[in-house]
C-alpha cells in the first residue's frame, strides 16, 4: 500500500465506516495487537484479521498507539501471566508439541508477555469492544459532521490529483 | 460474481506480493546495515541485497564495513556474499545453511566517500601499551646530558610503590581483623557447647540402643563441625598465602619507580624490557586493538559454556521460555562458508579458505568452528588455523598464522619524541600462536625480518656520543627478531615485548654513558626503597605478628575441635 492509499484508507475510516460496532472492533483489535509484541507471526495474522474484518481502520491504529505506548506498564501484568503459563506443569506438553511444530516457533508463543498480552487482551477484548461501542456512538453524535466538515478532509476531497488517481473519490 | 468479497481479498494479496517484492529487500538492506553497524560500532554500506523466497535464497555484493575510528578506511570489505537457506528447519524457525560464500574479503581497505565516524573508546591496557616510563619515554632521551642529574627532590607520596603500600598496609589490618573473628573459637562456640550438652544426655542414657543411636548422631555432628572448620581454615590460609602474593605488586610497581626516577635523572634504564616496549608498542598498539575488538566481538557470539545461553533476553519485551527439541538443531548454523579474498599488505596477497560449522549455539551443533585459510604468492606463503570450540564447559579458542617471505618495504618502530628505528626493503616472517580458554588469553608471536636497511632515527638525541653510539650500532643490523607474549584475561591482556635490537640499544648506551646508569640506577633504588621503608615495615610488622595470632588461634581452635571430636567418635 503506497502513502496516499493509507492516506485515503484512514479518512475514509474516519468519515464512512463509522457504524459504532465497526468502530468498537477496530479500538478492540487495536488494543489486542498492542499489548503483544509486533515481530512476530502473531501480530502479523491479527493484522490480516483486523484488514479483512470490517473494522474502522484509524480507531484501531490510534488504540494501537495509545496501548504500544502504555505497553511498558501492560508488560508488568502480561508478563508474569505469560511466564506462569509456560512454565505450568499441566500446559507443559502442549507447549513442547507446540515447540516442534513446523511455523508454531515464528509465532513467538514461548515469549512471556506476548502469552500474556494474548491472554489478558481476550480476556479485554469484550470489555474493550463495548466501551469502543459507546465511544462511536457518542463520536457519530457529536464529531462525525465536524471531521466532515473540516478543511483537511474537504481539501483532501476536492483534490483534482486523487479526484483522478481514485476515480471513485472517498 | 461476489466482486464485493474478491476485491478486498484480492488487494490485500497483492499488497502482502508488493510489499515482499518491492519493500523487503530495502528493509532488510536497512535493518542489516543498522544491526552490523550497531555491532562493530561503525557505519556500513551494503550495495546491493537480493532475497528470493523459493527457495529462500540471500544474496549481498559490495559489502563495506568502516572503521569508526578513520572516516576514509574500512575496516573490511568484501564483492559478494551469498547463501541458501534449507526450507524445512525454517519452517521451525531455524536457519541451516549447508554451503555460503564470501568472496572479494579485504581487510583495511581506503575509500572515498566519507564515513561517520562514532567515539571508539580505547581500551585502558591499549592506552598503557603505549606508555613507556622513564627517560624512555617521550622526548627522555633529548634530556641526556653527559652524566646523571645528581640533586633532584622526589615526593614519596608521588610514587606508585608507595602509593599501593600505604593502601595496603589498610587493607591488611582491616581484613586481618577480619580473619581473626573468623579463625576465633567463639565462632564455633555455640555448635560446640550444644553438642558438648548433647554428648553429656547420650551419655547418661540407660537404654544402651538409644544411646548408641545418640552418640552416633553426635559424632556425625561433630564430624560436620569439623569439616566446616576444615573449609574455614583452609579459605583464611588462603588469604593468607593472597597477602604474600601483593607483596610481590610492591616490588614490580619499585622497579617502575626506579625507572621513572631515573627518568628526572635524565639516565635510561637499560633493561631489554623498557627498550623493546619502546621499540615495539607503538607499531603494535594499533594492531593489537584491532586484533582484540575483533577477538571481543567474536567473543560476544560464542558462549563461554554450553549452560550459557546466547542473545538471551535480546527480545525487548518479554522473556523467552525453551522446551526441549525432539531434533535438536541450533537456531543458526552455517556448515560450510568458501572464502576468497585479499590480503593487501605491501604486496597483495590472495587467499583462499573455508570456514566451518559457524553456528549461534555450538553445544547443540556439538562441532568446533574451525577456519582454515591459505594463501601463496612467488615468494610468500600464508597459513591460518583456527578452531573455537565451545561445546565443553569451558570454551577453548586455537589461532594458529604462519606468514612467510611478508615484503616489508617500510617500518618505523620506536617513536619520533623519543627516537626510532627504520626498516627499509626487508623480508619476514610471522608466527603466531594464540589460545583463549574460557576468559584466559595466552599466546606467543615472533616476527623475524631479515635483509632489511635499517636507520636509527636519533635527531632528538642530543648528547652527541650516545646519538654516534646508537646511529653506529644500528646501521651494522640487517636482520631482526621481535617476539610479543601475551596472557592475562581477554578484557585486560598483558603484553611483554622482546627484540634482539634492544640488546644492541642497551649496548650502545652502555658504551656511550659509561657506570652513569649503573650509578644513577643504584640511586634511584635507594631513593625509592627509602621512601617506602615505613610502610614496607608495617606490612611486614602485620604478616609476622598478625599472621602469627591468626595461625596461633587456628591451632587453638582446631585442637579443641578434633579433641571434642575424638572424645565422641570414641
Amino acid at each position: 500500500m503506497n502513502p496516499l492509499s493509507i492516506l485515503r484508507q484512514f479518512i475514509k475510516g474516519l468519515v464512512t465506516e463509522t457504524a459504532p460496532n465497526q468502530m468498537a472492533m477496530g479500538i478492540a483489535f487495536g488494543f489486542l495487537l498492542g499489548l503483544i509484541p509486533k515481530a512476530n507471526l502473531t501480530a502479523q495474522l491479527i493484522i490480516i484479521l483486523l484488514m479483512v474484518l470490517k473494522t474502522n481502520l484509524p480507531m484501531a491504529l490510534l488504540s494501537l498507539m495509545v496501548t504500544s505506548v502504555l505497553a511498558p506498564v501492560f508488560d508488568k501484568i502480561t508478563d508474569p501471566i505469560g511466564y506462569y503459563l509456560l512454565n505450568s506443569p499441566a500446559l507443559y506438553p502442549l507447549w513442547a508439541k507446540l515447540y516442534n511444530m513446523p511455523i508454531m516457533p515464528w509465532t513467538d508463543f514461548n515469549n512471556t508477555t506476548l502469552l500474556g498480552g494474548l491472554i489478558l487482551g481476550t480476556i479485554l477484548f469484550a470489555p474493550a469492544y463495548i466501551l469502543g461501542k459507546k465511544f462511536g456512538i457518542a463520536y457519530n453524535k457529536k464529531f462525525k459532521e465536524k471531521i466532515i466538515n473540516s478543511k483537511i478532509v474537504k481539501t483532501f476531497k476536492q483534490s483534482w490529483l486523487l479526484e483522478w488517481y481514485f476515480k471513485e473519490g472517498i | 460474481m461476489r466482486y464485493s468479497y474478491i476485491l478486498p481479498r484480492f488487494i490485500l494479496l497483492t499488497a502482502i506480493w508488493g510489499f515482499f517484492y518491492f519493500a523487503f529487500d530495502p528493509i532488510l538492506k536497512w535493518s542489516l546495515e543498522k544491526s552490523i553497524g550497531k555491532a562493530v560500532k561503525a557505519e556500513v554500506e551494503i550495495n546491493i541485497l537480493d532475497t528470493s523466497f523459493l527457495p529462500p535464497k540471500l544474496y549481498m555484493a559490495e559489502v563495506k564495513i568502516g572503521d569508526g575510528k578513520d572516516e576514509y578506511k574500512n575496516l573490511l570489505e568484501f564483492a559478494e556474499m551469498k547463501f541458501e537457506i534449507q526450507a524445512a528447519p525454517l519452517l521451525k524457525k531455524k536457519f541451516i545453511i549447508n554451503e555460503a560464500s564470501l568472496s572479494g574479503l579485504k581487510f583495511g581497505t581506503k575509500r572515498t566517500r566519507k564515513l561517520k565516524t562514532s567515539e571508539v573508546k580505547t581500551p585502558k591496557f591499549v592506552k598503557k601499551l603505549g606508555y613507556v616510563s622513564g627517560a624512555m619515554g617521550k622526548a627522555g632521551l633529548q634530556n641526556i646530558k653527559s652524566g646523571a642529574k645528581k640533586k633532584f627532590e622526589i615526593n614519596p607520596e608521588s610514587l606508585e610503590s608507595v602509593i599501593f603500600a600505604k593502601n595496603l598496609s589498610k587493607k591488611h589490618e582491616a581484613e586481618y581483623d577480619a580473619l581473626m573473628k573468623r579463625a576465633d573459637i567463639k565462632t564455633y562456640n555455640t555448635r560446640l557447647s550444644e553438642l558438648k550438652a548433647e554428648y553429656k544426655s547420650a551419655k547418661k542414657q540407660k537404654n544402651f540402643l538409644k544411646k548408641m543411636k545418640k552418640l552416633k548422631k553426635v559424632a556425625k555432628k561433630a564430624n560436620r563441625l569439623s569439616k566446616d572448620f576444615k573449609k574455614n581454615k583452609n579459605a583464611i590460609e588462603k588469604s593468607l598465602k593472597s597477602f604474600k602474593e601483593d607483596l610481590k605488586k610492591i616490588e614490580e610497581l619499585k622497579n617502575l619507580d626506579t625507572k621513572n626516577l631515573m627518568g628526572k635523572m635524565n639516565m635510561p634504564a637499560l633493561d631489554n624490557d623498557s627498550i623493546s616496549k619502546m621499540l615495539l608498542a607503538p607499531a603494535m598498539t594499533d594492531k593489537i586493538e584491532k586484533a582484540w575488538k575483533w577477538t571481543t566481538l567474536a567473543k560476544k557470539y560464542i558462549p563461554e559454556n554450553p549452560k550459557k545461553k546466547l542473545l538471551k533476553n535480546k527480545t525487548q519485551r518479554g522473556r523467552i521460555v525453551h522446551f526441549p527439541k525432539l531434533k535438536k538443531r541450533p537456531n543458526f548454523l552455517i556448515k560450510e562458508m568458501l572464502i576468497s579474498g585479499e590480503l593487501k599488505l605491501d604486496k597483495p596477497l590472495a587467499y583462499k579458505g573455508t570456514a566451518k560449522g559457524i553456528t549461534t549455539q555450538p553445544f547443540i551443533y556439538g562441532k568446533p568452528m574451525t577456519i582454515r585459510i591459505d594463501g601463496k604468492t612467488e615468494s610468500a606463503i600464508l597459513k591460518v588455523l583456527c578452531s573455537v570450540d565451545a561445546t565443553k564447559e569451558v570454551s577453548e579458542s586455537n589461532f594458529k598464522i604462519n606468514y612467510s617471505g611478508i615484503p616489508v618495504k617500510k617500518m618505523e618502530l620506536g617513536s619520533k619524541e623519543s627516537f626510532g628505528v627504520s626498516l627499509r626493503n626487508g623480508t619476514g616472517d610471522f608466527r603466531g600462536d594464540f589460545k583463549i580458554k574460557g576468559k584466559a588469553l595466552s599466546g606467543n608471536a615472533t616476527f623475524k625480518i631479515k635483509n632489511a636497511a635499517l636507520k636509527a632515527n636519533a635527531e632528538n638525541i642530543k648528547f652527541a656520543p650516545l646519538k654516534s653510539s646508537i646511529e653506529k650500532s644500528i646501521s651494522s643490523v640487517s636482520d631482526i627478531s621481535a617476539d610479543i607474549k601475551v596472557k592475562g584475561k581477554l578484557n585486560s591482556p598483558e603484553f611483554s615485548f622482546k627484540t634482539d635490537l634492544a640488546d644492541k640499544i642497551s649496548a650502545a648506551f652502555k658504551s656511550a654513558l659509561g657506570d652513569e646508569v649503573q650509578k644513577a640506577k643504584k640511586e634511584a633504588e635507594r631513593k625509592v626503597a627509602e621512601a617506602l621503608k615505613p610502610y614496607r615495615a608495617k606490612i611486614d610488622n602485620l604478616i609476622n605478628t598478625r599472621q602469627n595470632q591468626i595461625k596461633k588461634e587456628l591451632k587453638a581452635s582446631q585442637k579443641s575441635i578434633s579433641d571434642f571430636a575424638k572424645k565422641s567418635i570414641k
